[in-house]
């Protein structure tokens, strides 16, 4: 073997590597969101009471992860991604609160709720234990939506999604003083919005 | 005992909505598992070329050890020399200062600092009720 040989052997050992790095980026990145999307679908979905809205939201927020943070350690990964779908949701709920408001001016008094995009969809669980789901996740979701934004996202996050102080805080740029006071507040207001047999 | 009270009050809402989601979760449909793969082959077709491993793996490396190299030679620089007792005080306190568990200190540090300086992750978290 030559020279000129071993250096492009060298080389294509280089690349072969680079793909290999990458390919191991993409699985773990793969693994990541294969993880939370679902749980980070139900939170959109209690967040916007709209499955297609959520999906956009969750696909928004995985895209711009991979984009610009997958070169960030894999351990920040999830508060990252949290901070990203928590303020994809805060801009959906102001663009919606901006369009009601527009939307008031021609057509007062008009019901916006959709009633198809609000059925229940079929699942894999038998009919009986689903409904029974749904109709809490309903409740829940209906409750959620009288809480102030800042105590809705504590509650999402911290309580539903499992974070813990410090990632709540990071996901939802304030201090862990600042979550535990949401949390708090948004756990009582709960308990009298769902009524005791929730408790 | 009064707080014992509250915290099993609060303990069992957090238990049943906690409960209530994550069978949401599990029971999610097939068409909305398929879209959600589909979304994440979306996303994960953005995936940027990363650097060489070797660069990502020895440039941090290497500033740890050109962080050690400068503590070694400031704490050198400034030991008169007075025998082996202090020659290990020395080391000891290099060895504190090189300690694997502040090392993650300060990168969290550093993360926290990094993430302040994003503003696409920047928003208004001012809700009026006065807190965060």
């Amino acid at each position: 073997m030559n020279g000129v040989d071993a250096i492009r052997m060298g080389t294509g050992h280089g690349c072969l590597k680079s793909k290999e790095t990458t390919l191991d980026s993409s699985r773990e990145l793969d693994a990541f969101l294969a993880s939370v999307e679902k749980s980070a679908f139900h939170i959109a979905r209690l967040a916007t009471r709209d499955g297609d809205e959520a999906l956009d939201i969750v696909q928004e927020a995985m895209i711009k992860l991979v984009r610009k943070y997958a070169s960030r350690p894999a351990a920040e990964w999830k508060p990252l991604f949290y901070r990203i779908l928590n303020n994809r949701l805060t801009d959906w709920h102001r663009r919606r609160a901006v369009r009601g408001r527009v939307m008031m001016l021609f057509k007062p008094g008009d019901d916006e709720r959709d009633p198809i995009a609000h059925a229940p969809d079929p699942r894999g669980q038998s009919p009986l234990d689903q409904l029974g789901i749904d109709n809490a996740m309903e409740a829940l979701g209906e409750a959620l939506t009288q809480l102030p934004r800042r105590q809705r996202e504590a509650f999402l996050l911290r309580n539903l999604e499992g974070l813990n102080v410090a990632e709540t805080a990071t996901a939802m740029g304030c201090s862990a003083g600042s979550v535990k006071t949401h949390y708090s507040r948004a756990v009582h207001r709960l308990r009298a919005l769902l009524g005791e047999h929730w408790q | 005992m009064k707080s014992d009270n509250r915290n099993r009050g609060r303990s069992a809402l957090e238990d049943k909505t906690r409960n209530v989601f994550q069978q949401s979760v599990v029971g999610t449909d097939g068409a909305t598992s398929s879209r959600l793969n589909r979304a994440r082959q979306r996303a994960l077709a953005e995936l940027p070329s990363r650097p060489p491993a070797w660069q990502r793996h020895w440039l941090p490396a290497g500033a740890v050890a050109a962080m050690g190299a400068v503590l070694l030679v400031i704490f050198m620089g400034r030991v008169p020399d007075t025998g082996p007792g202090l020659a290990t005080e020395v080391a000891t306190d290099l060895e504190i200062l090189l300690d694997t568990e502040d090392l993650e200190l300060i990168q969290e540090l550093e993360f926290y600092a990094w993430l302040d300086e994003q503003p696409e992750l920047r928003e208004d978290s001012n809700d009026g009720n006065g807190v965060g």
